[in-house]
């Protein structure tokens, strides 16, 4: 306060505590720097709006993701990082949103690094004033596109599934009639199909014991289907068997079926009435890799019987009224064009089968 | 089954499975009909295609690994009646396919050319 003539004459002073105050600032700092290391620390692209969709902010994941810049995003240039068949759902779905108070919607959204789009799913609530009034919307699009992808390949097995179920009832019924046609009695008939059936059901488990990517090798299928009739050691061999050829050549999946039953058949046939029937007889299975050319090999099977000199009028031909010959030298041709050739020397059977061998560039799709 | 059912009229067969192009043969021919094939394969049908040869068609939905549709797109295309022999189910298919007649396997032989003959009319 001063005097008349402008000197000081005294002081007064009022103080204000501002302590709590500049407490509460720090705590909104901390506060918001809490939030925002929240925000970009999150996986999904984070965005602010006006109503309509207009953009107001995103989040730098939006930008690394999508390679356009904060600025362009605004308002609606973020339309533009969107597949454009899904632009008319996502202004739909705004359209939608005041009415709902939730904004939802899936879309495409372009990424950059990928040059492609990813399946998103985009929500949004609306942050309100104390009336009550939407003042701005806070959204998040959540990258689904594994999601999307596994859930198509799920739909892909399932119909594969039903397919390969379906598939193997139409050739059980085929087995069956053909088995049906070649009995002479119901015990030949009841013995015959067991026996089948249970050849089918070996190579159904060696084909869904394989993953995906891999393939039923030969030499598993021959000691597999052999197996099940005689004794077999490590190497493969059994008393009256020796099995000679390279381990691991793979096989077609639509040809191991097919090539099981024909050697189930064959060995049925040595069972009762070849090589394995009698003392004397052996079956020699050689087989090896045949071409030149890397992406056009072949594997050239020879079945050999020898030691069985005598054979009855009725057992010149496989049991079953042809059938095992019908899978040998028709059904391995039709489906596969492979060349085969069924013999009965005087010494035994002799048959050889010629298969392609799939290269590894040809690696099977799921069919 | 009446003899004059599918007389003189030429289906093509395509199916990979031999023991199932086998039977649809047996049952076609059993109709009188005139089996074109049986094919295994997207390749060998190819050889039926354009001659004007074919009447009706019963496809199997994979051939050897290959979807068939190619195949029957070109059947379409031409107006040669088709179905589907599949163990495939009806959602599997391509919805432009929607009306072809889709047989389930194991197909039933009587079903095969009642099918059939509604196709040719």
């Amino acid at each position: 306060m001063r005097e008349e003539d402008g000197t000081i004459a005294g002081w007064y002073g009022s103080g204000t505590d501002i302590h709590d105050r500049r407490e509460a600032m720090e705590a909104l700092e901390r506060s918001e720097r809490r939030f925002r290391t929240l925000i970009e620390g999150m996986p999904q692209l984070v965005w602010r709006a006006v109503d309509g969709g207009q953009w107001t902010w995103c989040s730098r994941q939006w930008t690394s993701f999508t390679g356009q810049t904060e600025v362009d995003s605004r308002g609606r240039g973020w339309l533009a990082m969107l597949h454009p068949d899904d632009w008319q759902a996502a202004l739909a779905a705004w359209e939608h949103a005041q009415g709902d108070g939730l904004l939802a919607f899936e879309a495409r959204i372009f990424r950059r690094a990928q040059g492609r789009y990813r399946h998103f799913q985009t929500r949004a609530l609306p942050v309100r004033n104390e009336a009550g009034q939407v003042t701005e919307w806070l959204g998040t699009s959540t990258d689904i596109d594994d999601l999307h992808r596994l859930q198509a390949q799920q739909g892909v097995l399932v119909a594969e599934l039903q397919h390969r179920t379906r598939n193997i009832l139409a050739v059980v019924q085929a087995v069956t009639s053909r088995t049906l046609k070649g009995s002479s009695s119901f015990e030949e008939f009841s013995e015959s199909i067991g026996h089948r059936l249970a050849a089918l059901a070996r190579v159904q488990g060696l084909l869904s014991r394989r993953d995906s990517s891999t393939r039923v090798p030969f030499d598993t299928l021959i000691r597999e289907e052999l197996s099940a009739h005689i004794d077999l050691d490590e190497n493969g061999d059994g008393e009256h068997v020796t099995l000679r050829g390279p381990p691991g050549v793979p096989l077609r999946s639509s040809l191991v079926q097919t090539l099981a039953l024909a050697l189930h058949e064959l060995a049925t046939n040595a069972v009762k009435y070849g090589a394995l029937s009698q003392q004397g007889g052996h079956l020699r299975v050689e087989w090896e890799l045949r071409g030149e050319d890397e992406a056009h090999k072949r594997l050239f099977i020879d079945w050999r019987e020898t030691g069985v000199p005598e054979r009855a009028e009725k057992e010149t031909c496989l049991p079953g009224g042809g059938y095992g010959r019908e899978l040998i030298e028709k059904a391995l041709p039709y489906q596969l064009g492979a060349p085969t050739s069924y013999e009965l020397t005087p010494d035994g059977v002799h048959c050889t089968i010629d298969i392609a061998v799939p290269s590894d560039s040809q690696l099977e799709k799921i069919q | 089954m009446s003899g004059l059912l599918l007389r003189g009229r030429r289906i093509l067969v395509a199916e990979d499975e031999y023991l199932l192009a086998d039977d649809l043969k047996e049952v076609l021919e059993l109709a009188n009909a005139e089996v074109l094939g049986p094919v295994a394969s997207l390749e060998d049908a190819a050889a039926f295609l354009g001659s004007g040869t074919i009447d009706a068609a019963l496809l199997d939905v994979n051939l050897g690994g290959e979807p068939v549709f190619s195949l029957a797109d070109k059947l379409l295309q031409q107006s040669v009646p088709f179905a589907f022999v599949t163990g495939y189910d009806r959602s599997a298919l391509p919805p432009r396919f929607e009306r072809v007649p889709r047989l389930e396997k194991p197909a039933d032989g009587a079903k095969v050319v009642k099918t059939l003959q509604a196709l040719l009319g």
